[in-house]
């Protein structure tokens, strides 16, 4: 069974090449005039059945009067034929006739939406399909006007009542209706041109440039045929011929461009959100076809910008977003307006939104690079009180000490025992308090900078060290510190749970970063853990990277890359 | 008799006690400083034989003092000594123009003499 998408074309096409059999057999005009029929029928199907994949709701009304054009063929061939049959066919293909005319003004006044909008356009449709209702039936009832010696369109005509004076009076009134239909359409299609904008002018320049040419031709072929009643100039029906085809196909290329132009706002509502803003106004100049545009950011206060009829507000009328300001022509295309004001304040709103957002994460980055480094400040300030103040104390407790067992020579066995007890507990202590400050913040570091730190801190490293430090920038002391703090972590970590022989740490630069690489031949399986999280915090604050690889049974790396400056 | 030992340290306790120490230990201290500038001067006034010198003072670091007081015409014997220790200290205690260094808890007279050369009276 056939769908009824393809149910139209395969019936158009049946309809078609039954004409053209028609023609060829019994047709009296010759090649050239069947040919120029079967043409326009078959432009008007297939204009139509492409506008309809367009999806344009055009294409539905152009398809139909392709067939109804195809219905009416048989009445224009001059069928010289006595069969009864196609005389009946001729008969009823005559009384449709009626209803080209009406068909086709609906065509021109529905382009390019497929819907008539306005009122005249309505009462005109309306008068024009009662007018071929009546044709119709008229046409029906009394047929076509007989030649005495000649076929004209209609050789045989087979009407119901056979009264001449009656076929002559419907012929004039079909003609006198033509004429009128055609000036009242006319008429409101210029009142309508004169209210369109730009765009709309040339979407519907095609069809009409193109229907212009045609009436004329039309009229010449017309007007040759009543002066020479014979001899019908070849090249003028060559010339109606290519008017009649061009016409659906002006119909159909004007309705492309319509889409295109369509397209285009649609495209830029999809690109314009990722628009950087000095490029959003070319794109909206050009998606509107306004080279004049501007957008402009309205100061509160300040009467905004244009004329009423040339503004277009992005946002909130109270409190604007921005204002288009443009060809005042284009309101009368609100739709579209809507379309790219919406696009346009999704844009700004965008910007706006991703600077707020770029801002935000810089004052957060500035603020937690601070906080390390007031950190750092704090645990290198602790370090110093301590070595100052008890460190200090502690040691001159111990050369008073030693003073005061140099002075004991009379003493008993059992005092000097206790001073000497006493400075082994002394030194034990001070060890421990060393041990505490360096913990807070190694003076190595503040000292003698991140290389002697870290030497230093892998000589107490009791595992098979292999340890290259490359030639080094002067670092901000934060990263010095992230540095040596990343290198004790990965060393306590090793010591504490890898189970590991070997150890291996690598300072290089390496494409303007820091790379830190620290290594063991453990057990691997290390999760980034709390005491990794944190250093991973650490990293980030000064915008570095960890990266933590450990396979279980394969050692564990561990990577931290940092800026150098 | 030698012609004194000048104390360079910013703890005033500390200098109690290692004046006392070096006393002690039969050596003499002309004077006490208790920053790099005041070393500067009070050695220029009190041509001190031997400098004891704290690496780390408030006003300037122990080895630009010491460089400074190396270039003197008549450069005295100049001693470091500082609580931090010899690795924390690092390499530049082996390029410095001093005769030694010694970890203040080691301090006593006998190897103050032993490092500058003195002898005690």
């Amino acid at each position: 069974m056939l769908r009824p998408a393809g149910a139209v074309p395969a019936a158009g096409l049946v309809l078609v090449a039954f004409d053209a059999w028609l023609a060829a057999r019994c047709g009296t005009y010759g090649f050239l005039f069947d040919l120029k029929e079967i043409c326009q029928i078959l432009t008007w199907i297939g204009a139509g059945l492409l506008a309809t994949r367009l999806g344009s709701p055009m294409g539905v009304l152009m398809t139909t009067l392709g067939l109804l054009l195809a219905c009416t063929a048989p009445a224009a061939f001059a069928l010289d034929t006595d069969a009864y049959p196609v005389r009946l066919l001729v008969a009823a293909a005559f009384a449709l006739t009626a209803f080209q005319l009406p068909l086709g003004a609906h065509v021109f006044l529905a382009y390019p939406s497929g819907r008539v909008t306005d009122r005249p356009g309505r009462a005109m449709m309306a008068g024009g399909y009662v007018f071929g209702a009546v044709t119709f039936l008229l046409q029906a009832v009394f047929g076509p006007v007989r030649q005495p010696d000649r076929c004209r369109d209609v050789c045989a005509p087979m009407p119901l009542f056979d009264v001449p004076d009656l076929a002559e009076a419907t012929a004039r009134v079909a003609g006198f209706g033509s004429v009128v239909l055609t000036l009242v359409g006319i008429l409101v299609l210029v009142r309508r041109t004169v209210a369109m904008t730009r765009r709309q002018r040339r979407v519907l320049a095609f069809p009409a440039v193109a229907m212009a040419t045609t009436a004329v031709l039309f009229a010449a072929v017309g007007l040759l045929s009543v002066t020479v009643p014979d001899e019908v100039n070849q090249t003028l029906v060559l010339a109606q011929f290519a008017a009649v085809v061009a016409v659906p196909f002006a119909f159909f290329v004007g309705l492309v461009r319509a889409r295109l132009d369509e397209a285009r706002a649609s495209d830029l509502v999809r690109r314009i959100q990722y628009l950087p803003a000095d490029e959003l106004r070319d794109a909206v100049a050009t998606a509107l076809d306004d080279p004049g545009l501007r957008i402009v950011v309205p100061s509160p206060g300040e009467p905004p910008p244009g004329e009423p009829a040339g503004r277009t507000v992005v946002g909130d009328p109270d409190t604007p977003l921005a204002v288009i300001v443009h060809d005042p022509a284009l309101s009368q295309e609100p739709a579209l307006l809507t379309a790219v004001s919406a696009a346009v304040g999704l844009a700004l709103e965008n910007a706006r939104l991703q600077e707020a957002v770029r801002q935000q994460l810089a004052q957060v980055r500035a603020s937690r690079a601070r906080l390390v480094t007031a950190g750092d400040d704090a645990r290198r300030r602790l370090e110093r009180d301590l070595h100052d103040g008890a460190q200090q104390r502690l040691l001159s407790v111990g050369l008073i000490l030693s003073m005061l067992r140099r002075s004991l020579t009379d003493a008993g066995q059992e005092t000097v025992a206790l001073v000497d007890e006493m400075q082994t507990e002394l030194r034990a202590a001070t060890q421990e308090l060393r041990e505490l400050a360096r913990g807070i913040h190694p003076a190595v570091l503040t000292m003698q900078g991140v290389r002697a730190a870290v030497e230093q801190l892998l000589v107490r490293v009791p595992l098979r060290v292999h340890a290259h430090i490359g030639d080094l920038p002067d670092l901000p002391r934060a990263v010095e510190a992230t540095v040596y703090f990343v290198v004790s972590e990965a060393v306590t970590n090793t010591m504490r749970h890898a189970e590991a022989h070997e150890l291996r740490v690598a300072l290089d630069v390496t494409g303007g970063r820091l790379v830190v690489r620290v290594t063991d031949d453990g057990i691997g399986g290390a999760t980034p853990g709390s005491g990794l999280s944190g250093l991973a915090d650490r990293v980030a604050a000064v915008d570095g990277r960890l990266t933590l690889d450990s396979p279980a049974g394969a050692g564990t790396t561990l990577t931290v890359e940092l800026p150098c400056a | 008799m030698h012609a004194g030992i000048l104390l360079v340290d910013d703890h005033a306790g500390f200098r109690r006690v290692a004046r006392r120490l070096l006393e002690t230990g039969g050596l003499r201290v002309v004077g006490e400083a208790a920053s790099g500038r005041e070393a500067l001067a009070l050695v220029a006034e009190l041509r001190p034989e031997v400098v004891i010198l704290d690496v780390l003072l408030p006003d300037m670091d122990g080895f630009v003092v010491a460089t400074e007081l190396a270039a003197l015409p008549a450069p005295p014997t100049v001693v470091l000594i500082s609580s931090r220790t010899r690795t924390e200290l690092g390499a530049r205690l082996d390029t410095a123009p001093v005769a030694g260094f010694l970890a203040k808890e080691e301090l006593d007279g006998r190897r103050l003499a032993e490092l500058a050369g003195l002898s005690p009276c």
